[in-house]
């Protein structure tokens, strides 16, 4: 069952092409986890998907129907897909607990002493029950990154986008925030993880994603691709190894 | 620097008054305080009057200073040029100028009467500057955190009113605190139309007593007091809304 569908997405930023021909289908429950070098187009790809930005062609299907560029289309469409950033983007001028809570209000409607009560279980879930009334500034960057997945938690979306969730963190503040994620993986919640934490691909995604120059080379299962004997995968493995 | 900052306010106070005082009983020039002093109810009306001024004008140069700038920072173009034309025009013409516009030109059209010629001619000056300030806080807002409620669902309206505006806000009150002082100083100018505010009393007093340098230095004195004032209000309110 599709939750969400890319058709023959093309994407160009100025002269430089940056999605070509890009096809993908997340079904329900999937955990798929998309690795490739920087400026393979991975960021790109996940912002369609929400249509942060718009492609410049192919289609974007929402629970099988096509998403148009309507104000009203997109905020039911955006309310239903959740977006962790890599950068977290928390709201500066508001608490922890208000920052899990105006969606709800802004969006779904929910009077601001309802929508705090149930921010509250949900930062409970990422394991910040004692830090709801601190601000942004206030909190560690793998808090709030923990704040932004229960900011995208309390929509209660059918699917959640992370673009690189740790990769701003120091590297001591990782594991708080990847186990949050794996708990949710756990959970059945269907997600779409750019990332470059090869555990994660290898031990949680159920589905795996390599991109190169905008294109999806390998879409398969992460046994398969870790023992692919592909020239592309063992180079950027190779490189990824020396990297770390 | 506060610190610095008072020694100094203190040291030229000393030094004011050590002058004053010098020049009253040395003859140098024939002080005549005591005729002063009894023209003080006419200091205070006048002072209530720029006060009453300024108040009227900080309101209105708000309100056209915040739609300029939304207009200014809007994606439509017909805004967009408004704006800017807005603010070329009243950022180089000289305050006098337009004051003598607005009186002798709406007033004998529309018949209005001199307050309002005043404030409406300050409050079209001072907003060309408000709007700059707002719009400079609008565009100091982190992008991230515009895409963050656009990934939520927001409306682009609920984005400015929750997100952007309260920001901008905050960021634009020191710069705003420094124009309200020059809206306080600015209002001088009024007096050209005779509209009985502190200048012009004390220009009244000065030629009706003769005691024409005494009247001015008075005048000097009140607007150190009512800018100082400002500044101190000022940072009290900048501290209160400081985001942690
Ligand atoms: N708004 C933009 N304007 C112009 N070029 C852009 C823009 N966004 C992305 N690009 C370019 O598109 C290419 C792909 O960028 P993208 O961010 O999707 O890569 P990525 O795979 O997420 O890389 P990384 O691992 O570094 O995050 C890059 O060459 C980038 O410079
Ligand atoms: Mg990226």
């Amino acid at each position: 069952m599709s939750v969400l569908e890319l058709k023959n997405i093309y994407k160009s930023f100025g002269d430089t092409q940056v999605l070509r021909d890009v096809s993908f289908s997340v079904n329900k429950g999937d955990v798929v986890a998309i690795i490739g070098k920087s400026g393979a187009g991975k960021t790109t790809m996940l912002r369609i998907m929400n249509y942060l930005i718009p492609p410049d062609s192919g289609e974007v299907y929402f629970h099988n129907s096509k998403v148009i560029l309507d104000r009203k289309v997109l905020r039911t469409v955006r309310s239903k897909i959740g977006f962790v950033f890599q950068r977290f983007n928390l709201i500066r001028h508001l608490t922890a607990l208000d920052n899990v809570a105006i969606g709800l209000v802004k969006v779904k409607g929910l009077k601001w002493p309802q929508a705090r009560e149930l921010a509250l279980k949900k930062l409970k879930e990422v394991d910040l029950a004692n830090r709801v009334n601190h601000y942004p500034s206030q909190l560690s960057g793998g808090q709030q990154q923990r704040v932004g997945i229960a900011r995208a938690l309390a929509m209660e979306p059918d699917l959640i986008l992370f673009d690189e969730p740790t990769s701003a963190l120091d590297p001591s503040l990782v594991g708080e925030v990847m186990t949050v994620i794996k708990r949710l993986s756990a959970s059945g919640i269907t997600m779409v993880v750019v990332t470059h934490e090869m555990s994660f691909a290898k031990n949680i995604a159920n589905r795996l994603v390599y991109m190169e120059e905008g294109q999806i080379i390998y879409d398969t299962t992460p046994e398969q691709f870790f023992l692919s004997n592909d020239k592309r995968v063992r180079h950027f493995l190779n490189d990824f190894l020396e990297a770390v | 620097m506060r610190r610095n900052f008072a020694r100094v306010l203190s040291i030229s106070l000393f030094l004011v008054i050590a002058a004053v005082i010098y020049f009253s009983l040395s003859k140098v020039y024939p002080f005549n305080w005591t005729v002063i002093a009894r023209y003080s109810k006419l200091f205070i009306d006048g002072i209530l009057m720029t006060l009453k001024i300024s108040g009227f004008s900080l309101g209105l140069s708000l309100t056209i200073g915040m739609l300029v700038a939304l207009a200014r920072v809007s994606r439509i173009d017909f805004f967009n040029e408004l704006g800017t034309l807005y603010v070329w025009f009243f950022r180089n013409m000289p305050l006098l100028v337009i004051i003598l516009l607005v009186y002798y030109g709406m007033g004998s059209v529309l018949n209005i009467d001199r307050f309002l010629a005043g404030v409406i001619s300050l409050s079209l000056f001072e907003g060309a500057y408000v709007a700059e300030i707002f719009r400079a806080g609008i565009e100091a807002v982190p992008p991230g955190e515009i895409e963050a409620g656009a990934a939520l669902g927001f409306y682009n309206h609920q984005i400015m009113g929750s997100i952007i505006l309260p920001q901008a806000f905050r960021i634009s009150i020191p710069p705003l605190i420094g124009q309200l002082i020059s809206l306080v100083k600015d209002s001088s100018l009024v007096s050209v139309i005779a509209l009985g505010d502190i200048t012009m009393r004390a220009r009244q007093i000065g030629t009706q007593t003769l005691a024409t340098l005494e009247a001015y230095l008075v005048l000097a004195g009140i607007y150190l007091l009512m800018t100082s004032t400002l500044s101190i209000l000022g940072r009290y309110l900048e501290r209160r809304l400081a985001i942690p």
